[in-house]
């Protein structure tokens, strides 16, 4: 494990911004712009071939959204969590679903629920929530519960008329 | 060539776009496939999840660690008992609390069985959904006594709500083990009786051999996890790969299959059934009821929700139910584990981060029906249309756990 930290650090200097290891596993911060070549880096190189989970954080106070990419070796049963900290007003960054096909629909539903764009992911499109939803739910400005039930969708074809 | 043949020939056909679903008998829930097809052979399909989408990770967000254990129960409604085991050990995990002994045995039994119960449905639905109507009553009958189990363990059939943070809701009355050793005793019989009605039965081979194959490749690539990965002939289990509970002390196997189609994954499931089983039985042993089943320092106890039958009863008790309720387990704020278990479905991922309250500042479930289902597409492209029913039964999909 301490040598795939050393070999990223020594491939990618700078792009890990922190190293937080708890419960017995390890996190690496990583420059949002590099968070793609790591990961990339990582199933070519050291045989990270699993991609087990991709997952998101709003972080209001600080002003950011963490995405947490979690890869795995099933050979060596290695786990690591790579985790990058995307600007609350700009949350932008590289797909990774060239690289892990499962990816696709994890990368779906963290724009969906978190607004976090993912630049060259084939079809971001909502998948949990209707196509003319406004607003991403898991963000923390967002409401628990609104003043009244949702009630504004109109199926696509008979919008215009409508209006 | 006869006269039929070669009006076949001539017959001219569109590729036209047909909507499985949403509320199809065979898609196990609201999932809906957009199907395109050119007479009976599907070109492509296009999953569309999000029926059933509640929000569970926002509500979870909102209420106490405690208060989220229901909520899990309606993700994989076949299987609540590891569900909400699941994420009671992901938040000791998060915390660093440590259970009993006879609280791990008691988890393993109960997980055991919950496996057993959601695969007799799936074994049910999917001989169901490829026309073996028999096979369904013989395992929906087995499934019942599972229930008359859980019901004795927490009160309800179904959604049990029993896994606690720190512990499981009540102790099992007496001679509940005595049941549980009966029950598994017989239970290979049913399991047996589906085998001889199917594994070696020609149409059941027809339907499934050869029908929704996957390389183990392509397997690894979508993220597939549980009976369908193994069903590629990867050997991956979480309970072997990163054992918890104690489960590197039980002797057990993990089937694997070689092809990656539906009969694999169906043979798969039916060891995992026996192996199951075996790990109850082995497990039985080692309860033993000189062992409390909370811990019992008093830092431990901060944790925890005393036993409702000695809140009612003593005074310090009640006290410590009124603070663990109210104040609860301390998350360390800032601080994330991501926590995995084997469920039925395929592994089950809990992404936890601490906020320095009893309230998760972020609680992410990683589903592996959603992540299996992704693989649908795949799976039958190419292949007839009764075909994808067989697939989608195959791969085992709870539309609850899929869209949360």
């Amino acid at each position: 494990m301490a040598d795939v930290i050393q070999t990223v650090q020594s491939k990618f200097p700078g792009a890990i911004l922190e190293i937080v290891e708890y419960q017995g596993e390890r996190t690496l911060v990583v420059q949002p712009g590099r968070v793609r070549a790591v990961l990339g880096h990582l199933k070519q190189s050291e045989g990270f071939n699993f991609l087990a989970d991709i997952s998101s954080a709003h972080w209001p106070e600080e002003g950011r959204i963490d995405v947490v990419y979690i890869v795995r070796s099933l050979k060596s049963r290695e786990q690591l969590r790579i985790r990058t900290p995307l600007p609350i007003e700009d949350p932008v960054v590289e797909t990774v679903s060239d690289l892990w096909g499962t990816a696709d629909w994890l990368e779906r539903e963290v724009y969906d629920l978190m607004g976090v764009q993912f630049t060259g992911h084939p079809d971001l499109r909502r998948i949990m929530l209707p196509e003319d939803f406004e607003g991403h739910p898991l963000r923390k400005e967002y409401p628990m519960e609104g003043d009244d039930e949702w009630r504004n969708y109109v199926p696509p074809e008979t919008r215009e008329n409508r209006e | 060539m006869t006269e039929m043949n070669r009006e076949r020939l001539d017959l001219n056909t569109d590729v036209i776009t047909v909507n499985m679903g949403p509320q199809h008998p065979s898609t196990h829930g609201v999932l809906r496939v957009v199907l395109k097809l050119d007479g009976e052979v599907v070109l492509s399909a296009v999953p569309d999840v999000g029926y059933l989408h509640r929000g569970i990770e926002k509500i979870a967000e909102n209420k106490t660690l405690h208060q989220v254990i229901p909520y899990t129960d309606r993700m994989d409604y076949l299987s609540p008992m590891s569900n909400n085991i699941g994420l009671a050990m992901a938040v000791e995990k998060l915390i660093g609390f440590q259970i009993t002994e006879r609280c791990r045995v008691m988890r393993v039994i109960c997980m055991e069985l919950a496996r057993l119960a959601s695969h007799l449905l799936w074994l049910a639905t999917d001989a169901l959904d490829v026309g073996a109507g028999t096979v369904y009553f013989y395992a929906f009958t087995e499934r019942e006594k599972i229930y008359d189990i859980f019901e004795k363990m927490s009160g309800a059939r179904f959604t049990v709500s029993y896994g606690r943070i720190g512990g499981l809701a009540r102790d099992w009355p007496e001679g509940l083990e005595r049941e549980i050793e009966t029950y598994v005793a017989q239970a290979h019989k049913t399991i047996d009786e589906c085998d001889k009605l199917l594994t070696r039965n020609k149409i059941w081979i027809d339907r499934n051999q050869d029908v929704g194959v996957i390389s183990a490749e392509k397997a690894i690539d979508m993220g597939l996890s549980g009976p369908p990965l193994r069903a590629c002939g990867v050997e991956w289990d979480l309970r072997k790969a990163y054992p918890y509970l104690g489960y590197e002390r039980y002797d057990f196997e993990i089937p694997v299959g070689e092809h990656g189609d539906c009969y694999d994954r169906y043979l798969i499931r039916m060891e995992e059934m026996r192996q199951s089983i075996r790990i109850v039985q082995q497990a039985l042993k080692e309860m033993d009821r000189s062992i409390p089943l909370f811990p019992e320092d008093p830092e431990s106890r901060k944790v925890f929700l005393p036993p409702k039958d000695r809140v009612l009863t003593k005074m310090e008790e009640l006290i410590h139910q009124f603070i663990v309720a109210t104040e609860g387990p301390k998350t360390p704020k800032g601080k994330e584990i991501y926590f995995a278990i084997e469920a039925p479905k395929g592994e089950l991922g809990f992404y936890l981060v601490g906020s320095g309250t009893n309230v998760a500042h972020r609680c992410h479930f990683r589903a592996p029906s959603y992540i299996n289902l992704q693989a649908l597409p795949i799976l039958i492209k190419g292949a007839m249309v009764a075909d994808c029913v067989a697939t989608i039964a195959s791969l085992d999909p709870v539309m609850g756990e899929c869209d949360r």
